[in-house]
């Protein structure tokens, strides 16, 4: 469904993503793992379209889209859920909502709205009890859904998302994970960016290990966590001897 | 019509293939940089950085690994995960000659065991056959991969490791076993033991042979499918990565298969290390794409063949490489045992230094076990006293049984006989 090809890209002087390669199946749940300034979020950006690449390719439905506008990307049914979530705090969170399902055609629009907003309240029952009440009012685990509520409205066929869990209360993530989990079970291809790599596993079906803008692992969940590298880089544990028990 | 261990994966156009594998290059390419000091320093001295490499083609920029390499940094020094992500490590027969350890980790080991999985499939093996492993289970550690890729289909495996053939032929009729796993030669000894017990094919029930680590000319085959009353198919292995595993052929006979999604293959210039166009004979150069443990980029396996990516009948993608029938170097194999010269070389020089010249002679026998000799020349102001003869001939004997694991039979002759083969490698019929 998107596959990436040796796309590298700069912030100025310093490249951050150094030919990655990798791809997401159609159903998909794939979670790019990796610490601090690894390029995960600019990863992310670079795919929607934000981002400028400065070579490579990116295919989503075989077509390519590196060099198209983001406006463009969205419009495919390629939706990025931002970190920070990025809400119109002003806004309630109908009209936050509303403005998520933008970029469809006026028609449609209207005759989605009503089966649109059942089905995102039914994920988020929360959301519909705050419906009118001003975004920023919300706490930061309902942001977060509310976030990934206005991506829904789209109707994406894919879903980046990116750091879903920063800053939430440790049951608040798992929340936000379950839902995660649902979106998959309803077929909706996701690429998850985490930092939380045990939960970002738990969730996913196959995973990226990102180091340094390489990719340097790949693999199954279960993979993954047995993996040295992924304990070493974010379950603290380290090693120093080929021999170290 | 033929079944699929996993379909997906071996049918993969190529086009899809071609860009799985770049995906997983760049990422051994990527492990290696950042774990492997020998890597990392290569690259280092070629200006090299693992980004540089935008497709499959770019990989010829970088040298080939040879064994030497890998003997050079012996034990660990190639590992890329610390001793506990091993689950497995395999050493050569001889270490004190050729010193040579892989690791492999949980995934490896599960990779390897898939692969073989898909092979056994391709050449119709299934859950109601009954698989008869004649491998020697003490000096080659594949014989494992028998048992567990076996047992991982569902068939049944009857392991009769390096028992006399009479035996194999008693448990081949008992257990009426349906598929052999041995090497070519021992699979025509247990041809002719069958024939001279006056056994008749209609009381054995064999159907498949799966035979390796020597591939075998199409006369062998010929000839074994006759006997022995069976299909026969090759299975390919390179020591340093999956043996056997790597490639096998399907019920097409026309090629070995390559498990393209974990190995690389490039056909290369033995001189050179330079790639060669499809269908040029060369030397088989391979990279592993999924290898955590022990990963090997463009490894010299020195085997010499030809690939073919042309389609197969058999619905799978996966490139063909003939069977390999020469070498690249000077390793000869007898009963299934790899020996290079310079290993004998140096055995012979511990064993008794006095010895100046000598030569090797290997009997290849397609039905009766292949023979090592060592010629000996008598050392200078050697007196030939009958016991002294014994006594330099039995320490030879020992050593070299020791180290290589192989009865080797030893004569001491005048020099003048060696004629001009000192030092060399003799093939006799």
């Amino acid at each position: 469904m998107l596959r990436v090809k040796n796309v590298s890209a700069y912030y100025g002087n310093i490249q951050v993503l150094r030919r990655v390669t990798f791809h997401v199946k159609q159903g998909e749940v794939v979670s790019l793992i990796g610490g601090n300034g690894a390029g995960k979020s600019t990863l992310l950006n670079v795919i929607s379209g934000i981002h400028p690449t400065s070579s490579g390719t990116i295919a989503f439905e075989r077509q390519e889209i590196q060099k198209q506008e983001p406006n463009k990307t969205v419009r495919l049914g390629l939706l990025q859920v931002p970190e920070q979530r990025q809400i119109f705090n002003s806004m309630t969170v109908t009209e936050n909502l509303e403005l998520g399902s933008y970029c469809l055609p006026r028609k449609e629009q209207k005759r989605m709205a009503s089966s649109q907003f059942q089905e995102i309240y039914t994920l988020f029952p929360i959301l519909k009890e705050r419906a009118r009440q001003r975004a920023g009012t919300l706490s930061g685990g309902e942001q977060q859904m509310l976030s990934i509520a206005r991506a829904l409205m789209a109707r994406p066929r894919m879903l980046l998302l990116d750091e879903p869990s920063l800053g939430l209360a440790p049951l608040v993530a798992e929340e936000i994970f379950r839902v995660t989990r649902k979106l998959r079970d309803n077929g909706t291809t996701i690429l998850l960016v985490e930092q939380n790599a045990l939960a970002a596993l738990e969730v996913c079906d196959r995973g990226y290990v990102l180091e340094a803008g390489r990719i340097i692992l790949e693999g199954s969940p279960e993979d993954l966590l047995e993996d040295d590298e992924v304990q070493r880089a974010f379950l603290g544990r380290d090693y120093k001897e080929k021999w170290e028990r | 019509m033929s079944a699929f261990w996993n379909e997906k994966v071996e049918t993969l156009p190529r086009e899809e293939l071609a860009d799985l594998q770049l995906e997983r290059l760049q990422v051994t390419l990527n492990r290696g940089y950042a774990k492997v000091d020998f890597y990392r320093q290569r690259f280092e001295e070629l200006g090299f950085l693992p980004e540089d490499i935008n497709s499959m083609e770019d990989l010829a920029r970088l040298p080939c690994t040879t064994v030497n390499d890998l003997v050079e940094h012996y034990p660990y020094g190639l590992f890329s995960v610390p001793l506990k992500s091993i689950v497995r490590l395999k050493f050569s027969a001889a270490p004190r000659i050729r010193p040579l350890v892989i690791g492999y980790t949980q995934r490896d080991v599960q990779n390897w065991l898939e692969v073989m999985a898909r092979h056994m499939i391709a050449m119709g093996i299934g859950v109601r056959d009954i698989i008869q492993v004649a491998f020697n289970y003490g000096l080659f550690t594949g014989a494992f991969t028998f048992n567990h890729a076996a047992e991982l289909i569902g068939a049944t495996v009857a392991p009769t490791s390096i028992a006399s053939a009479t035996i194999q032929i008693q448990i081949m009729q008992d257990f009426r076993s349906t598929v052999l796993a041995t090497s070519p030669t021992f699979a025509m000894h247990i041809a002719e033991t069958r024939e001279r017990l006056g056994i008749d094919l209609d009381q054995t029930f064999l159907r498949i042979g799966l035979f390796g680590p020597e591939a075998m000319s199409p006369d062998v085959r010929r000839r074994l499918e006759e006997r022995l009353r069976i299909q026969a198919y090759t299975v390919y292995g390179v020591n340093e990565m999956v043996e056997p595993g790597m490639a096998a052929e399907c019920q097409e006979k026309s090629g070995l298969h390559v498990a393209e999604d974990h190995f690389y293959p490039e056909i290369v210039d033995p001189d050179s290390c330079q790639p060669l166009a499809q269908g040029q004979e060369g030397e088989l150069a391979v990279t592993t794409l999924t290898n955590e443990g022990y990963p090997l980029i463009r490894f010299r396996t020195g085997d010499i063949t030809t690939l073919d990516s042309s389609p197969c009948p058999c619905g799978r993608t996966g490139v063909r490489m003939a069977p390999p029938l020469s070498r690249s170097d000077d390793l000869f194999m007898v009963r299934g045992i790899s020996i290079h010269p310079e290993q004998v070389k140096r055995l012979l020089g511990e064993a008794a230094p006095e010895v100046e010249s000598y030569r090797i002679i290997v009997r290849k026998r397609d039905g009766l076990n292949d023979q090592l000799e060592l010629q000996v020349a008598y050392p200078e102001n050697y007196v030939s006293e009958w016991y002294h003869t014994h006594a330099l001939a039995d320490d030879i004997r020992a050593h070299l049984r020791r180290a290589l694991g192989l009865g080797v039979k030893v004569k001491l002759m005048e020099a003048s006989n060696l004629a001009e083969d000192v030092g060399r490698v003799v093939f006799e019929d």
